[in-house]
């Protein structure tokens, strides 16, 4: 060997010496079964093994197991000579459990004889990139939740494992806080007897990391739960769950006042990075977005339970009304005719052919009056309680027209009812004669004084559901005037007569159904179609 | 005695009322709706108007007691008769309403009292 060649090994052997042992690159040589033959400072580093440590162990004892077969695969392919050399990702096992993202290539070195000796394989740390893929994916998943309005416990628990999977080795909590009380927001990877304990806990500035950080509107952070401050009562408590640090992060309100907390609880006694700062502002930023929907959309709930409540109310009001006067006509002819027995007998003229004539309207009137009390007793069960059931359709119509049927007698209403008897649906019956009783009501109004006054009921199977039509010979509902019927309280009635409630409750009962309640578009007389399940889902 | 109008659209209810005023003495017509006792009340001179409140084809006792004020004999003296429970809204034009169900002798004796006072009883609106 001539001087200059030594020169030059020489040479090559400190770069290649700088590269292996300086550069922030893992590099090992593995040999074709995956044994690592030679490990440099980098990927002991990254790893968390000594090099003596790592000599000698298969590479796929450290890698995460999802990613053996690709491995494997990969190892076996260059080993045969068939790739000239290989880049792709795959995870690693830190020793100390939590999971590595590495680049990784792997460049086949050949023997003279032409096989596979060995492989160089660089190792580039992507962890942090990885993670904050991930962490963004999450994010979006999260604010996906919100967005489908699935329950805010469901978005909490997604907040919390996102944090415990940007976080390794790290349990996290979600409290809200309600009234100076920490109540259970998500705690998935705690035991049952620890969520129980804390939930409803008084806050304060003793009260643990999360109930000092609640107490004092700011981030508590316990790197060491044996010496720390906030610990107060629960320092032995929280440790019996095998605790040593615990760093809570509020969530403020736009007063500045917590309405919830994040925790990140850890094993050993940890000193908080920027990184897991960041990470728990992101968690209470989605925490505050998630709360916030969640109220709003309480408030709206409610705000609509009242609504209805209240329009039930107004309905049964205006019900009972109509009731009563339907009552207290026949109860005036049994009285009337008491009045004129009185004076038969009064002036002698009691025959027996008016006895019996008085007799027999009395007992007629009675049946009448005794008709609609019948049909109240169907009314006067809790409509709401009931569990809907599979009927035959023709008994809810006929309780139904038990109240009006008289008074559609009286008036010269013809009333046409066409529904096979064998027809069943899917319903509350109690709420679904109210329904049709309020069509009926309505339909007999809209032809009162009319030459022609007929309503016709009918009812038909198809496409798996039942329709029911309730037409009537009226005028007609004007084209701009359709939309608004089922408002509340729009009528066009008589202040006495219509609270203009009877339509949009009917309406909310129908939809309670999974059915519709709709006017039919260019038939020849007003027409209402109550459109309901055959079968119901449960 | 007077002549009365009685107008209500339960037939049994107005042929019991016909009747029992018959026997006081009165001369009583009786009309199903609106329509029916304009008819009487352009024909001849009624005395008492006895008007269900709730009348087919959506019109009121009130309504007829206005119409009924324009016709050819003068404004008739005026009473409601309804099934409804609550207070009705009739401007002052009824003297007097009965609610079903009402002893009919408190109509009867109502009438006796009116005749006997030519001024309208009053009732507050």
């Amino acid at each position: 060997m001539s001087n200059s060649q030594e020169q030059w090994i020489s040479d090559s052997q400190k770069y290649v010496a700088a590269i292996y042992t300086r550069v922030g690159i893992g590099i090992a040589r593995v040999s074709v079964e995956g044994i690592i033959l030679q490990a440099n400072p980098m990927l002991c580093d990254y790893l968390g093994y000594s090099e003596a440590e790592l000599v000698g162990m298969n590479f796929q004892n450290i890698t995460h197991p999802d990613d053996k077969t690709l491995s494997d695969h990969l190892r076996q392919k260059l080993g045969f000579g068939q790739l000239g050399h290989s880049t792709f990702e795959k995870r690693y096992i830190h020793r100390q459990g939590h999971t590595l993202w590495a680049q990784i290539t792997a460049i086949p070195v050949h023997a003279e004889a032409g096989d596979v000796d060995y492989f160089v394989t660089a190792i580039h740390d992507i962890t942090e990139r990885k993670t904050s893929e991930q962490l963004l994916r999450h994010q979006n998943e999260v604010l996906q939740l919100m967005a489908l309005n699935r329950p805010l416990q469901e978005t909490l628990t997604r907040i919390v494992q996102l944090i415990e999977e940007q976080a390794p080795g790290c349990k996290s909590t979600i409290y809200l806080v309600q009234e100076g009380k920490l109540m259970l927001g998500a705690a998935p990877s705690f035991p049952l007897s620890f969520v129980e304990a804390v939930n409803g806990a008084a806050i304060g500035p003793q009260a643990g990391s999360c109930g000092a950080a609640a107490f004092l509107n700011r981030r508590v952070v316990s790197t060491d739960v044996r010496v720390d401050d906030c610990w107060g009562p629960y320092r032995e408590w929280f440790q019996g769950y095998g605790f040593s640090a615990a760093w809570s992060t509020p969530v403020l309100s736009k007063d500045g006042k917590a309405i919830g907390t994040v925790s990140m609880c850890w094993k050993d006694p940890k000193e908080p990075t920027q990184r897991h700062f960041e990470l728990a502002d992101v968690a209470t930023k989605l925490m505050g977005i998630a709360i916030e929907r969640d109220l709003t959309e309480r408030l709206v709930r409610e705000q609509q339970a009242k609504m209805v409540a209240s329009s039930k109310l107004a309905a049964l009001g205006e019900m009972a009304g109509g009731l009563a006067h339907e009552i207290n006509n026949p109860l005036a002819i049994i009285s009337g005719r008491s009045n004129q027995l009185r004076l038969a007998s009064k002036g002698k003229k009691l025959t027996e052919s008016f006895v019996e004539e008085i007799s027999e309207s009395i007992e007629r009137t009675t049946q009448r009056i005794s008709q609609i009390v019948r049909g109240l007793k169907a009314f006067a069960r809790d409509g709401d309680h009931e569990d809907p059931q599979e009927i035959q359709l023709t008994a809810v119509i006929e309780d139904t027209l038990s109240f009006c049927r008289e008074r559609m007698k009286n008036h010269e209403v013809e009333l046409d009812v066409e529904c096979a008897p064998e027809l069943r649906c899917w319903c509350r019956p109690v709420q679904m004669s109210q329904v049709l009783l309020n069509l009926l009501n309505n339909a007999h109004d809209a032809v009162e004084g009319r030459k022609e006054k007929w309503i016709r009921v009918s009812a038909r199977e198809l496409n798996g559901r039942v329709e029911i039509t309730v037409s009537d010979s009226g005028p007609g509902i004007p084209e701009q005037l359709r939309e608004k019927v089922m408002q509340p309280f729009f009528t066009t009635k008589d202040p006495n007569r219509g609270t203009g409630l009877g339509l949009s409750v009917s309406n909310s009962i129908v939809e309670s159904h999974g059915g519709s309640l709709s006017i039919v578009e260019h038939a020849p007389h007003t027409t209402f179609l109550i459109s309901l399940p055959r079968r119901g889902n449960g | 005695m007077s002549t009365l109008l009685l107008v209500d659209d339960e037939p049994e209810l107005l042929d019991i009322m016909r009747s029992v005023l018959e026997i006081e003495g009165h001369e009583v017509h009786i009309a199903a709706d609106q329509e029916e006792a304009l008819k009487i009340l352009g024909r001849q001179k009624v005395d008492f108007l006895i008007s269900d409140y709730r009348l087919p084809g959506g019109d009121t006792g009130v309504d007829l007691i206005k119409h009924a004020r324009s016709g050819p004999w003068g404004a008739p003296r005026a009473v409601l008769i309804t099934g409804f429970t609550g207070a009705l809204e009739h401007h002052g034009l009824a003297e007097e309403i009965f609610y079903k169900p009402f002893n009919l002798q408190n109509l009867v004796g109502w009438i006796r009292q009116a005749e006997s006072s030519a001024e309208p009883l009053s009732l507050a609106p």
